[in-house]
């Protein structure tokens, strides 16, 4: 669910994805299993809801990591058929290995972010506490990811971290209570 | 480097907030979102509560991450300024700017507005399984469209483009079903 906007003007020759594209993926992975984690009504629930909330969550995430990475690559076709210009409309534009690492990064990247917020709720039995370690996790990664974002912005760590951890907790509220 | 600058140029042109590539993107994510909806729901025995349900949650859903597309890009164009700023470059304002707010605004609208065309159906006709069959007719064309806009950008390739788009929308919407949505 993202988007090739910041990633398009922030390609470097030596990163495929640069900082910002790597830390906005995350988030993406990291609010969408968020919404899942936060709704669950830990009090009641039982194993196999947790289970359920579990399996929710990682599916959303595969399927969306792979709607990033076939969108990343589509907006790499259109970039490549863009620079040729409309004069070399034969040429037939295919995907190089540059395209597949980027996208299988993609993938990772949101398909791995859900992976910390949801450990609790495998190790810990009681729905709650897991609940409780998961935001923790959550709330750390989000700083992680805007000290990162913060660094790459001309070293801002500690404001890009308050800034990033701020704005991702009213997203994930804000998600939630919109119906996830 | 020569290449990145060049397609800054492009897509990050005075005129222009959101590049082609950007639109057609925001409005792929919106739509295959609500197709996971419409998709989602039992036809066959669907009253109008869950179809109403269907449609509050599409809504919902593309509403939320139309705000996360939004505000995810404000703060990488804000990143980038900084990292400009660190490299030297003149004349950068960090703090959020107008351009900044109109892109925002259009990536919300992109994502919140592709939803209108398929959730339509289900407001005006009341057989649940003839609305999915109209609104998938539409998202298929919109799909198509998508892909015509971004070929066209794309070195005028608007037929190879439009039928990519449409098969590749339609395999991912397929498989997001089939992962739970």
């Amino acid at each position: 669910m993202t988007t090739s906007s910041f990633r398009v003007q922030s390609r470097t020759p030596d990163a495929i994805l640069s900082p910002v594209d790597r830390v906005s993926e995350v988030v993406f992975g990291l609010i969408m299993a968020l919404t899942f984690t936060g709704t669950l009504s830990v009090y009641e629930a039982d194993r196999a809801e947790v289970r359920g909330m579990l399996i929710g969550a990682l599916g959303c995430n595969i399927a969306w990591g792979m709607v990033d990475a076939v969108m990343y690559v589509l907006a790499n076709l259109a970039d490549r058929g863009r620079e040729l210009g409309p004069s070399q409309s034969h040429v037939r534009l295919s995907i190089t290995g540059r395209d597949v690492k980027g996208a299988i990064g993609v993938f990772l990247l949101v398909f791995l972010s859900t992976i910390p917020v949801t450990l609790p709720f495998i190790f810990v039995q009681e729905a709650h506490r897991a609940l409780r370690l998961s935001n923790a996790v959550a709330l750390v990664m989000l700083f992680s990811c805007g000290y990162l974002l913060g660094n790459h912005a001309g070293g801002r760590r500690w404001a890009g971290a308050l800034l990033l951890l701020a704005v991702g907790v009213i997203l994930v509220w804000a998600t939630i209570a919109l119906g996830g | 480097m020569r290449k990145t600058t060049s397609f800054t140029q492009y897509s990050r042109a005075p005129d222009l907030v959101l590049s082609p590539v950007d639109r057609a993107s925001e409005v792929v994510f919106g739509l295959i979102m609500a197709l996971t909806f419409t998709g989602g729901l039992s036809v066959a025995t669907a009253s109008q509560t869950e179809v109403r349900a269907m449609l509050i949650g599409a809504l919902g859903c593309n509403l939320a991450w139309g705000m996360v597309d939004a505000v995810m890009f404000v703060l990488a164009n804000m990143a980038e300024r900084g990292r400009m700023e660190s490299l030297g470059h003149p004349h950068v304002r960090l703090a959020v700017t107008r351009r900044d707010a109109r892109g925002a605004i259009s990536v919300f609208f992109l994502v919140v507005l592709s939803t209108i065309p398929v959730a339509f159906p289900f407001l005006v006709v009341d057989e649940a399984r003839h609305a999915l069959r109209i609104s998938n007719g539409i998202a298929v064309m919109m799909l198509f469209l998508c892909g015509y806009v971004l070929g066209d950008h794309a070195g005028g390739r608007r037929w190879a483009g439009g039928f990519l788009m449409m098969t590749v929308g339609a395999v991912l919407v397929w498989a997001t079903i089939a992962l739970g949505g």
